[in-house]
């Protein structure tokens, strides 16, 4: 017969693996944070592009000026640690896991993580990508926009993708079109563009087309905006034109029919 | 120097009357071919055209193999430069003038992006704009773009293929005018006008016009065919800001395109499984036979009957998809339905197409 004992251990390992298992919550699917609403301590909010923690209750103490609440520490993120204070809104990695803290408390146990009083398995974009301040404000003015951390994506859709709730499938594609779209910007302030470069680019501005579609049928009509990129009609009438340009500069020759996985190919190609 | 000029001259003349017939001999055997030619809506940036043209030859590869269709789709990317200006410019204007939300549901549709379809007073916001644009959306011909569709019309017409032109949105006003100015002046290789052989037809999707086809509707019927979903609702905000035809489709909403209206999504050229298919168009190619032969007809299924059919029940299985059990019955009953209409609407048969473009080409070269 199996003892209370076994029956005991096993409860806790599968309390510990199911747990485990239990989805991260989202910044984007997080509770926002209201006015009209008493909060206690340990709640969680997001507000504008940042997550808070109560540290005290409260109503109508707005999470940014509030001294009853702390902002997440996702920028001081450590790993997790057994034995350690943690103070609420603490960050910790496990794997490739984040938690937030949400007491003050000091974990035990390696399985201590999984205790949702304590803790939150989330997300948060700047957990996964380097992202330009979200806070800074848009460059309109010109075409190309501004680009603050380098990375091809023009700053304000970089930030409007990855605080979307957009599943992070597509999200991904999302950022790789929004480079694809900067290419063809700036394909507009080149002095000559050669047919073959011509090509490429109008081929990757089919494929990113084509790639939106794929996400839209794969995730149940969820996919990127283009006015999220082409967002004043200076910017929706350059992505016009310069596409004609291109195909003008390219070709009368049709571009051959793609059967494959169109984000792959644009992440890839 | 007289000598070499007459050689030459004799040379090209038994060139000529040498290569003539074969030439039509060749373009006899394509009498039965179906070639489809796209032609965009406004607000379609290149990548949507290309887009929307691989997602039709991919549809017709994938449906449609067992028949005659062609499925490297041809098309004309519909610029419209002149009235694409126009609407920029009222766009600047509003989104200049408007609120933040106005300013985004413009942005939105000029995008392609529809969300604004989720607020009233987005809705109202394009409503108001395309008002505003009436004349430019309506705009027909631009001078060049007309001419390269018209040529690329042509060029398949001289294979002596059917055609079927594809048209969307709007599209469809350029459609209604490309049909009838090909109509007017068209002549085959062999001298013939298209007017007394129309190889030529019109399917149009989502269509704004009045009377798809326009006047060349009333002469050839059967050749135009014509599907709005009625859950289309751009269609709907242009049908209250002008009068369009009806819809004629009742659509099931499909997540992948909430508004109705994309060429792609909407026709799900893109979404439905082509192995579910595949069975039932070999079925329905086999029932066509059976039925053609049975009458001892030899008429070719006229290409826009065909195509406006088959798109049709196209639509339908997708839409049924999901319900396997009642695809094929549903499918057959239609596509038994449609054979019937090809067998006793084809206006001219193939036989006497073939016959009188022999006849003709062996006995009238034309120069």
């Amino acid at each position: 017969m199996i003892s209370k004992r076994t029956i005991l251990i096993l409860m806790c390992v599968l309390g510990a693996i199911f747990s485990g298992l239990a989805n991260a919550l989202p910044f984007s699917q997080m509770p926002k944070w209201r006015p009209d609403k008493i909060y206690r301590s340990g709640d969680v909010v997001a507000n504008q592009y940042d997550i808070y923690v109560a540290l005290l209750p409260s109503k109508g103490q707005d999470p940014k000026t509030s001294r009853l609440w702390r902002k997440a520490r996702y920028s001081r993120t450590v790993n997790y640690q057994i034995n350690k204070l943690y103070i609420p809104a603490a960050v910790v990695k496990q794997g490739e896991k984040f938690y937030l803290a949400l007491h003050l408390n000091v974990p035990l146990a390696p399985s201590s993580i999984f205790e949702t009083r304590h803790w939150l398995e989330f997300t948060h974009p700047s957990l996964s990508y380097s992202l330009p301040d979200p806070e800074a404000t848009p460059d309109n003015s010109t075409l190309l926009g501004k680009d603050s951390n380098q990375n091809q994506i023009r700053d304000d859709y970089e930030i409007a993708v990855a605080y979307s709730d957009l599943p992070p499938e597509v999200m991904d594609a999302a950022l790789t079109a929004g480079k694809t779209y900067g290419q063809l910007m700036a394909s507009g302030s080149t002095t000559t563009v050669d047919a073959s470069t011509a090509r490429t680019l109008l081929e990757k501005s089919v494929r990113a087309e084509q790639c939106k579609r794929q996400m839209a049928a794969a995730h149940g009509g969820s996919t990127w905006k283009e006015s999220t990129f082409f967002n004043t009609v200076e910017r929706v009438q350059a992505k016009y034109s310069l596409q004609n340009m291109l195909a003008t500069v390219a070709g009368d020759q049709r571009l051959p029919v793609f059967d494959g996985d169109a984000c792959y190919s644009l992440t890839n190609n | 120097m007289k000598t070499r000029m007459k050689r030459a001259v004799t040379g090209f003349i038994i060139g000529l009357v040498a290569e003539t017939p074969a030439a039509y001999a060749a373009c006899e055997d394509n009498v039965d071919n179906v070639e489809a030619y796209y032609v965009n809506g406004m607000f379609t940036d290149f990548s949507d055209f290309e887009a929307n043209r691989q997602a039709i030859s991919k549809f017709i590869s994938g449906y449609l193999a067992a028949s005659n269709f062609n499925s490297d789709v041809k098309g004309t990317h519909n610029i419209s430069e002149g009235a694409y200006n126009q609407v920029m410019e009222v766009a600047k204007q509003k989104t200049e003038d408007g609120n933040a939300t106005k300013k985004q549901a413009v942005l939105e549709f000029i995008n392609g992006d529809y969300d604004y379809l989720n607020s009233e007073e987005g809705v109202a916001a394009v409503q108001e704009y395309l008002e505003a644009i009436k004349g430019a959306y309506e705009y027909t011909l631009n001078e060049e773009d007309g001419l390269k569709a018209k040529q690329g019309l042509e060029e398949l017409l001289d294979t002596c293929s059917r055609v079927v032109m594809i048209t969307h949105s709007q599209g469809n006003f350029y459609g209604n005018a490309l049909l009838n100015g090909v109509y007017a002046s068209y002549h085959f290789p062999n001298g013939y006008a298209l007017a007394q052989f129309p190889m030529l037809g019109n399917m149009q999707i989502a269509s704004p016009v009045n009377v798809p086809g326009g006047a060349a509707a009333s002469l050839y019927p059967e050749l135009i065919g014509h599907l709005t979903n009625d859950n289309d609702l751009v269609m709907r905000l242009v049908r209250s800001t002008r009068g369009s035809v009806p819809s004629n489709f009742n659509a099931p909403d499909i997540e992948a395109d909430k508004s109705g209206h994309s060429l792609e999504k909407r026709t799900s050229l893109s979404m439905v499984k082509p192995e579910l298919l595949r069975p039932a168009c070999t079925r329905s190619a086999d029932l066509l036979n059976r039925i053609r032969s049975t009458v001892k007809v030899a008429q070719a299924p006229q290409p826009l009957a065909a195509l406006a059919i088959r798109l049709s029940v196209g639509f339908w299985i997708s839409v049924l998809t999901l319900a396997v059990f009642t695809v094929t019955t549903r499918w057959t009953i239609a596509f038994s339905m449609g054979c019937r209409t090809l067998l006793h609407k084809a206006p001219f048969s193939t036989a006497a197409f073939v016959e009188t473009t022999a006849s003709r080409s062996s006995n009238e070269p034309l120069g």
